[in-house]
């Protein structure tokens, strides 16, 4: 049974698309089975694996009930992990689910018959509070948060935080914590101090691979592929593959 | 009462259905010859005292059935010999799957003679076994009898 992770931050240009791609990707390297759900209207992770190719059915169709979840599920070759593609529908369904029955745990219910094809089920959610964020954390088992480390990411992970435990006290749903990655790394003091801040005032487990600011990681999105791949001997890659292993224990 | 966010209510459950509430009060450190309860008044006023168990270190938790998004007051006590030691503030809010509060003793006399007098009411007990499991059946065969007596049945 796959093990059900969401990369979130309810703050912007984390580079959790980023990073849900090639983390997914490098664990489909390794021989694990990966599927990649895009929940983010924007769609940034289909287009970098799928470029401008359209879908007629997407996640948004699963989620409104109009397309069974097997009928949604695209191969990526390139990455090597099966996907769920998003739309930008998918900002309206608020307000059509607004008054549906068990609204916050569709999603939960849509993987559960696919959770035993899979070793990890990589959720790549949008940075917002909303009903597809709360469904994706209330079909996680765990979350992981990409942080920028500044003081703006300091306040986005009191809001995710403040948000889970909303979601134990309202849903009666209590989704862990398996820690946070570092993003766009550059050395400098006030980096340091932010990491510094995140273990000692959250007591968050912090991955010890941080990912550089490269340049390679810009131009693997326009080429439509996984870092690891198209420059393999990059910063980027080599922390990405690092990071991948020390994701999965 | 607090502003309550709509994403974050239970759709499957309507306004006084009852739920299971995972009550936990933190930062609290009891010897052992001490016990600690929480008292908690649901939107009927009637209250139920039970006793909290360690759930972590200066951790402690009780689950108490309530009826979902109904207002509700609770108060936390550690008492020796049935005595009132330590009493928290009364804090109010909605019923809800966890109520988690750090623990903040006050010295007023007044309260704690208040609290006191709760003491004597019987133990919500934690162990569902102990309750008596005939109590419901009971008490509908007598209401069936009173209205079969009634209708001339």
């Amino acid at each position: 049974m796959a093990t059900i992770v969401s990369v979130i931050n309810q703050k912007g240009g984390v580079a959790k698309t980023t990073t849900s791609l090639n983390v997914a990707s490098s664990w489909a390297k390794q021989g694990k089975r990966i599927l990649l759900i895009d929940l983010d209207p924007q769609s940034s992770a289909t287009k970098a694996v799928f470029g401008d190719q359209e879908f007629e059915k997407t996640i948004y169709d699963v989620i409104v009930n109009q397309a069974q979840i097997d009928d949604v599920i695209q191969k990526s070759e390139t990455f090597g992990f099966d996907m769920i593609p998003a739309e930008i529908m998918l900002s309206g369904v608020d307000m059509q689910l607004a008054a549906h029955f068990g609204r916050e745990q569709i999603l939960k219910r849509k993987l559960e018959p696919i959770a035993h094809r899979y070793d990890s089920i990589l959720i790549d959610c949008s940075p917002s509070l909303g009903l597809m964020t709360i469904n994706a954390l209330m079909a996680s088992k765990d979350i992981i948060i990409p942080i920028c480390p500044e003081y703006f990411s300091l306040k986005g992970i009191e809001l995710i935080l403040n948000t889970l435990q909303n979601i134990r006290v309202g849903l009666g749903y209590k989704v862990g914590v398996r820690g946070v990655i570092i993003t766009r790394f550059r050395d400098r003091r006030i980096v340091k101090d932010v990491i510094h801040q995140v273990r000692e005032k959250y007591d968050l487990h912090v991955y010890s691979n941080y990912i550089p600011d490269n340049i390679a990681v810009e131009e693997a999105h326009h080429c439509h592929k996984p870092v690891h791949t198209h420059a393999p001997r990059s910063p980027a890659a080599q922390a990405y593959m690092s990071l991948a292993s020390e994701l999965w224990i | 009462m607090t502003k309550s966010n709509p994403l974050f209510v239970d759709s499957t459950k309507v306004r006084g259905d009852v739920i299971g509430t995972q009550i936990e009060l933190r930062d609290a450190m009891i010897y052992d010859d001490e016990q600690l309860f929480v008292l908690v008044t649901n939107n009927q006023g009637m209250t139920t005292r039970t006793q909290m168990k360690v759930l972590d270190y200066r951790s402690y938790e009780a689950r108490v059935h309530l009826s979902h998004q109904t207002h509700v007051t609770f108060q936390f006590v550690v008492e020796k010999d049935s005595k009132i030691l330590w009493l928290s503030a009364q804090h109010t809010g909605r019923a809800q799957y966890a109520i988690v509060e750090e623990w903040e003793p006050l010295t007023d006399e007044t309260a704690i003679a208040a609290a006191q007098s709760l003491i004597n009411k019987p133990l919500n007990s934690l162990d569902h076994k102990s309750e008596d499991p005939n109590a419901w059946a009971r008490e509908s065969s007598m209401n069936v009898r009173a209205l079969m007596d009634k209708w001339g049945l």
